[in-house]
């Protein structure tokens, strides 16, 4: 217990940056190894933040000297990386999403199951104290049953990491509802459970679409609820969700530490709801997770199983997806099945 | 057989103009400076290259094979003049056929008073700012038609229609209720309609014998800041009863820095726990709707009272979005300009093919697909602050 968490990380693109600083701040854990084809962008990474650790374009070079690896590849190598690593008997933190596809996300939870190691998907917003804590509230009622929600994230570009692969679609499994959208599926799920229908509007005309807009009912274990999600790598889009229960709207904007707030129907007030405790790093929250789950102190907060979930459920959407102009056809005519437009 | 590169092909222009070509089949190389910005083309599953603007190698290798060259490319100081200095080293070296360049009014400065500019108006940006800049590039371009460049200059005002940031800004403002009328909103408000535009750089790839100057390209007829203003509060469906400030009023607000407004709490943050409500009530407004607060939490479940007790760690009144007005926008009236197309009409035949009611129809329904307006989830989500 005293030893430190042996890790290392295979991928040194953008968002390889937040895991070494995760790992930095931790202490718990060990940055020792770092991997990426581009040995460059290996040495620039540890060159960057001042760091000395084994350094390769090879990760068989790395699973010796390691306990546990980051993969943060694109989502079409998670699958060969993360089976070389649970045959050598080394845990994995997979970037979210596990996979492009559901095939390689299933085979990657089987291979880990099989090894006994742990595999855990780095969906880093579960370790916002504001997710965790709306989960509570929306999941107990506090605010009377919950009757429909809409949830958005938009913006013009962004995030282009040093592959380029974001807009490579046999890479990514899709366009902007993977790479920007994953996020929210999966905590939508945490919160709500498996939708029992699902609709996708989007604008691909062949490549990865840029805007989608997802509409869901959930209709299981005594939940009659509605919800829609927005998302768009074209136009910015104040991101966050608003919940309407029973007894108001619930707003939670999509920020570490934003407060949760409540307005009562008919009321002209609004509750704040701040916490004791602010979020201080989730990538070193999810590294110590992780680190913890394999010293076999707990089980990790997202499983590889878990993680399959907004896989499974992204490939759903894409099998019923329509134009994103049928989005405005629809509210337009007051047809729209699951009642999320007027 | 002509082949057109689009540098800055992932812009707002670049992509209109890319989008109307490949739905005319007509061979176009998108040429990009980062994925970051390129979904709106990815998304037809076509090629994307990329380009270094700033290494003269990678600009020749970017349009080599290419007969006729647009440059959208937009970017800071040193990368639009280093990039125009190596685009036209390029041009010449693979003798490219012809050069559109986008150029922008903001060559001219903040004219004011001038109501209607032509394109032979002396130029007069702020050093080193961006209009500063754009008037380098045009400058270089001249040099180079000099040289036996075959070269057209466009030169716009704001960009309306879909995808427009400029009715975007606006629509925000309007949002948050920092928008504001100079004079009742009677001054021109110049745009042309990236359909417009687009159709102008289709010209401008085909004019016979350019001469290479600048050439306004704008919508047929000027709309005024007050129509604008309310027809895209139309669009919001909110009213559009904005605040008027005499031009004397606008000139000093946009020559000081804005102070935001007073103490204008619209939000109350409250707490169950009582040492909180002793300090919330000496502010006399928390302390007027006290009653009814406290009154509210009591009647939550004692569960979430004790939650709210243990879990809540300070309060927080928010300010009024609508503190300050939107400064540029002010200033943007005070400019008194418009821009006549007749040049533009005899150089390049252009015909605005957009009229400005069907310009902001078009960007009404790119309003309803993009931002979903008009949608029950839209009203749910702009009460998110």
């Amino acid at each position: 217990m005293n030893e430190k968490f042996k890790i290392g990380i295979i991928g040194c693109g953008k968002i390889s940056g937040r895991h070494v600083e995760g790992c930095l701040l931790s202490p718990n854990v060990e940055l020792t190894g770092l991997v990426d084809p581009v040995l460059e962008r290996a040495d620039a990474l540890a060159r960057g933040y001042g760091i000395t650790p084994r350094v390769s374009d090879n990760l068989a070079d790395l699973i010796d000297h390691v306990d546990g690896v980051v993969i943060a590849a694109p989502n079409n190598l998670h699958r060969p990386l993360a089976l070389q690593c649970a045959e050598s008997g080394t845990h994995v933190l997979i970037e979210k999403p596990i996979a492009g596809t559901s095939a390689d996300g299933l085979a990657i939870c089987e291979a880990h199951e099989r090894a006994g190691t742990i595999c855990t998907v780095g969906f880093v917003t579960r370790f916002r104290d504001n997710n965790r804590n709306m989960r509570e509230l929306i999941q107990n009622q506090y605010f009377g049953e919950t009757i429909e929600f809409a949830y958005q994230f938009g913006s013009r570009g962004g995030w282009a990491p040093l592959s380029a692969y974001n807009l490579d679609k046999s890479a990514t499994g899709g366009g902007v509802l993977v790479v920007t959208g994953s996020h929210f599926l999966d905590r939508m799920l945490h919160w709500f459970g498996d939708p029992s229908e699902q609709t996708l509007f989007d604008d691909s005309l062949g490549g990865p679409e840029a805007n989608a807009l997802a509409t869901f009912r959930f209709a299981n274990h005594g939940l009659n609820v509605c919800g829609s999600a927005r998302f768009s790598k074209t136009v910015a889009l104040p991101a966050g969700i608003v919940v309407k229960t029973e007894q108001g709207m619930v707003f939670l904007a999509d920020a570490p530490n934003a407060p949760i707030r409540f307005r009562p129907h008919n009321e002209s007030i609004e509750l704040h709801v701040s916490l004791e405790t602010e979020t201080e790093n989730v990538f070193q929250a999810q590294i110590e997770d992780f680190a913890a789950a394999c010293r076999g102190e707990h089980a990790p907060a997202v499983s590889g199983r878990e993680g399959l979930r907004s896989v499974l459920l992204t490939e759903k959407l894409y099998q019923k997806r329509f134009p994103l102009a049928d989005s405005v056809k629809r509210a337009s005519l007051h047809t729209i099945e699951d009642g999320v437009h007027e | 057989m002509s082949k057109i590169a689009v540098l800055g092909a992932s812009g707002f222009v670049g992509s209109t103009l890319v989008e109307e070509l490949i739905a005319e089949d007509v061979d176009v190389r998108c040429l990009i400076h980062s994925s970051g910005n390129a979904w709106r083309l990815a998304r037809h599953g076509i090629e994307l290259k990329m380009v270094d603007l700033m290494n003269r190698q990678s600009v020749r290798e970017a349009i080599s094979g290419c007969t006729h060259v647009v440059n959208c490319a937009r970017g800071k100081s040193q990368t639009l003049l280093k990039g125009m200095s190596n685009l036209l080293y390029a041009c010449e070296k693979e003798k490219t056929q012809r050069l559109v360049h986008i150029s922008s009014v903001a060559v001219y400065g903040n004219q004011s008073d001038s109501t209607l500019v032509s394109e032979d108006q002396p130029a007069s940006p702020v050093k080193d700012s961006y209009g500063w800049s754009k008037l380098q590039q045009d400058q270089m371009i001249a040099r180079a038609v000099k040289s036996g460049l075959s070269a057209v200059v466009l030169c716009p005002p704001n960009i309306s229609g879909p995808y427009s940031l400029f009715l975007d800004e606006i629509c925000k403002a309007i949002q948050s209720r920092s928008f504001a009328w100079v004079d009742g909103g009677r001054f021109p408000c110049p745009l042309v309609d990236v359909g417009n535009l687009v159709h102008a750089i289709k010209l401008g790839l085909k004019a016979e014998d350019p001469d290479g100057r600048r050439v306004f390209i704008s919508d047929e007829k000027s709309a005024c800041w007050k129509q604008v203003g309310e027809s895209l509060s139309r669009i919001l469906g909110v009213e559009s009863n904005f605040q008027s400030l005499t031009i004397e009023e606008a000139k000093e607000y946009t020559q000081t820095q804005p102070l935001p407004a007073g103490s204008v709490k619209k939000t109350v943050a409250h707490l169950v726990s009582s040492n909180v409500r002793a300090s919330l009530r000496q502010d006399p407004y928390i302390g007027a709707v006290e009653k009814t607060v406290v009154g509210f939490a009591k009647r939550l479940p004692e569960g979430i009272q004790e939650r709210l007790r243990d879990d809540v760690r300070k309060v927080k009144s928010r300010r009024n979005q609508g503190d300050g007005l939107a400064l540029r926008l002010v200033a943007q009236q005070l400019r008194n300009t418009t821009y006549s197309a007749d040049r533009a009409k005899a150089i390049l035949g252009y015909h605005p093919i957009h009229g400005y009611e069907e310009s902001m129809r078009r960007f009404e329904h790119f309003a309803k697909l993009h931002f979903g307006l008009g949608s029950k989830s839209y009203a749910m989500l702009t009460k998110l602050g």
